[in-house]
């Protein structure tokens, strides 16, 4: 907790295209890298245009920061990732980072009673969608290096827009849902039978708010505890700002940048 | 030696670069990236008299060269500013500084009596240099018409404010008026020692798509480099006209930018927006001023202040 943020210089080592509308980045810096927390985001410069003059936030999608590597997942909306995604090898990119709250898990205490399968203290699912599986990608593999179990669910609307589930498939057991079946089981996140088969005791979500928020429903049910990851519309990313803010249960304005952007469920207001 | 110190009113700074309110937090949010006592000062958040929530999100549209923000002044009220947030900002100072940064909080109010309590609070903390007294805020005893569009009422906010709070007061001018002179003159006569301007110009962004505008409030207030001509036009204006210093605000990103204030009237200056896109931009800034001072040959920043 309370890593110092710095400004560094990154460079594109490799630009993946992955279908039509993302991108997966491979960049290294010179600079000395902080640890990295999985649901940690940066804040990338783009060149000021009539479009766009802010920087962008994106999640950490992996992380190496004893080599200076990290990647990111980008999906093409607009002007500023579109610049992003055009980017090639040697390109130059300035990110601010380390920021945020990032996901959290249990301490060793716990995690000694994992062995059980039927009784665990510990069983995490973490379900996505889209460019919220950026994160939870680089959370499923560091949950794999602490030796926490867990399955992974991932949500499309059809086959052209999954994204990133062969990648998330090696890592963990991963479930796929497609609302138009054309891929794994027909229908949303919360109707996929691995819901009925574990008990969870840990549900890890990012994507579209619709289905986080149908996802944290589930989990109250199953009195799992719920993280959710927000991606409201930022300015500075540094907690200074205030135009980044959600209400939290008790109705006060807090700051997704510096707070979250990753939420125990149960503090939001939503 | 060059000297970059410059004044506001009996107010001296170490150089002439201030962060804008709201958008440089309390310091401690930047002070990963900046040494805040490299800085001429820094004034923190807008401050009111209870806590404020602000309004509801979306607060932010990112517009062409700018951004529209529609914060709404949330903030935890002056006393927990100054049981808290003050020691906190005291951590964050650099000790072995031989001349400090200034330390300025910006007050805002929705009653003349709000005005008073937090600067008559802040009076009594040693630590706060200076005040910068928000006029643009609206006057919910007048229909929530802004303090800031009529000089009786800015002048009175200013004279109530001027009672109670003997160090340097800034005023900060508000440019949505049509005659931004006569509400400088005004607030010199009723006593401030300085006034700093511009605050957001009042702007509107529709999402097409929803069919809907961007902002929860409907309109919000313009920053950032698209308002730098209007920002320096009033400024020059205001200077040729009030005998107080002036201090430029609006869409400064640059050393340059900052000269182009400075050339035009103001004797110090803020930057807001910026901060977001280079965090270190402040410190960038200062060492410009430094590096043209040295370049043009020039000993005393003061003796372009003003040139135009
Ligand atoms: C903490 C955080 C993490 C994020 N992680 C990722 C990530 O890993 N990968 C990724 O691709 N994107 C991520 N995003 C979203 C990303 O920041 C936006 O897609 C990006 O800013 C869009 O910029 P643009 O210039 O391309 O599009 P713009 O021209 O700014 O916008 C294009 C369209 O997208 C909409 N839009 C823009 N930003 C957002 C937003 N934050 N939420 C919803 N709609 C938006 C606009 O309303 C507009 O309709 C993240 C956002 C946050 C806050
Ligand atoms: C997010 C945000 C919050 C702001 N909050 C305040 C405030 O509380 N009080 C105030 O007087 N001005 C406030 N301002 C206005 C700035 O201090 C400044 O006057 C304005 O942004 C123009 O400068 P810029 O173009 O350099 O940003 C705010 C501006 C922004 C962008
Ligand atoms: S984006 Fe500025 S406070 Fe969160």
């Amino acid at each position: 907790m309370n890593v110092k943020k710095q400004i560094s210089d990154f460079f594109v080592e490799r630009n993946v295209s992955l279908g039509d509308n993302f991108v997966q980045l491979h960049l290294y810096t010179h600079d000395k890298l902080p640890e990295i927390d999985p649901g940690q985001f940066v804040q990338i410069q783009i060149p000021s245009s009539i479009h766009g003059w802010l920087r962008i936030p994106i999640s950490i999608h992996d992380a190496e920061a004893e080599k200076g590597k990290i990647k990111l997942l980008v999906q093409k909306v607009g002007d500023g990732s579109r610049w992003i995604s055009s980017l090639h090898e040697g390109a130059k990119l300035n990110m601010v980072l380390p920021l945020g709250r990032g996901f959290s898990w249990p301490e060793i205490s716990l995690r000694q009673e994992v062995e059980d399968p039927k009784n665990a203290a510990f069983r995490a699912l973490l379900v996505g969608g889209g460019c919220g599986l950026a994160p939870l990608y680089y959370l499923a593999k560091c949950l794999e290096k602490e030796g926490l179990p867990f399955d992974i669910l991932v949500g499309a609307r059809d086959k052209e827009r999954l994204v990133l589930a062969n990648e998330l498939a090696e890592i963990g057991p991963t479930g796929i849902c497609t609302e138009d079946g054309s891929v794994g089981i027909k229908g949303l996140v919360t109707d996929h039978p691995l819901w009925k088969g574990v008990a969870y005791t840990h549900i890890y979500t990012c994507g579209p708010t619709p289905m986080m928020k149908a996802v944290a429903v589930k989990a109250k049910e199953l009195k799992a505890r719920c993280e959710v990851s927000l991606e409201n519309t930022m300015a500075c990313g540094l907690g200074a700002c205030l135009c980044c803010v959600t209400p939290d249960a008790q109705g006060h304005n807090v700051c997704v940048c510096t707070e979250g952007p990753v939420f125990d469920a149960d503090e939001l207001g939503w | 030696m060059m000297n970059l110190r410059t004044n506001i009113g009996n107010l001296e700074l170490k150089n002439p670069v201030l962060t804008a309110s709201g958008t440089f937090g309390y310091g401690v949010e930047f002070s990963d990236f900046v040494n805040l006592d490299n800085l001429g000062g820094f004034i923190v958040k807008g401050t009111t008299g209870q806590p404020r929530e602000g309004n509801p999100y979306p607060r932010m549209a990112e517009t062409p060269l700018g951004m529209l923000n529609a914060v709404g002044l949330q903030n935890k009220g002056v006393d927990y500013f100054i049981e808290h947030i003050i020691p906190q900002i005291g951590q964050k100072r650099d000790r072995n500084a031989d001349f400090p940064a200034r330390l300025m909080v910006n007050v805002s109010g929705s009653t003349i009596e709000e005005y008073v309590e937090v600067a008559g609070k802040l009076a009594t903390c040693e630590e706060v240099d200076a005040i910068e007294v928000n006029i643009s805020c609206p006057n919910v005893k007048q229909g929530g018409m802004a303090f800031g569009t009529d000089p009786k009422m800015a002048a009175q906010v200013a004279r109530a404010v001027r009672d109670v709070y003997p160090r340097c007061m800034i005023v900060k001018l508000s440019p949505n008026v049509t005659d931004i002179v006569a509400m400088a003159l005004a607030v010199e006569e009723a006593g401030a020692d300085s006034v700093s301007l511009i605050n957001t110009l009042l702007g509107m962004a529709v999402d097409v798509n929803r069919r809907k505008p961007v902002l929860s409030t409907v309109t919000g207030g313009l920053s950032g480099p698209c308002v730098k001509p209007v920002a320096l036009r009033m400024v020059w204006q205001v200077a040729k006209k009030v005998r107080i210093p002036v201090v430029g605000i609006g869409g400064i990103c640059s050393a340059t930018d900052a000269l182009e204030f400075l050339m035009a009237g103001a004797s110090a200056v803020e930057i807001g927006s910026a901060n977001f896109v280079d965090p270190s931009v402040t410190q960038k800034v200062v060492d410009g001023l430094e590096a043209y001072c040295r370049k043009e040959g020039i000993s005393d920043i003061k003796e372009i202040i003003g040139i135009i």
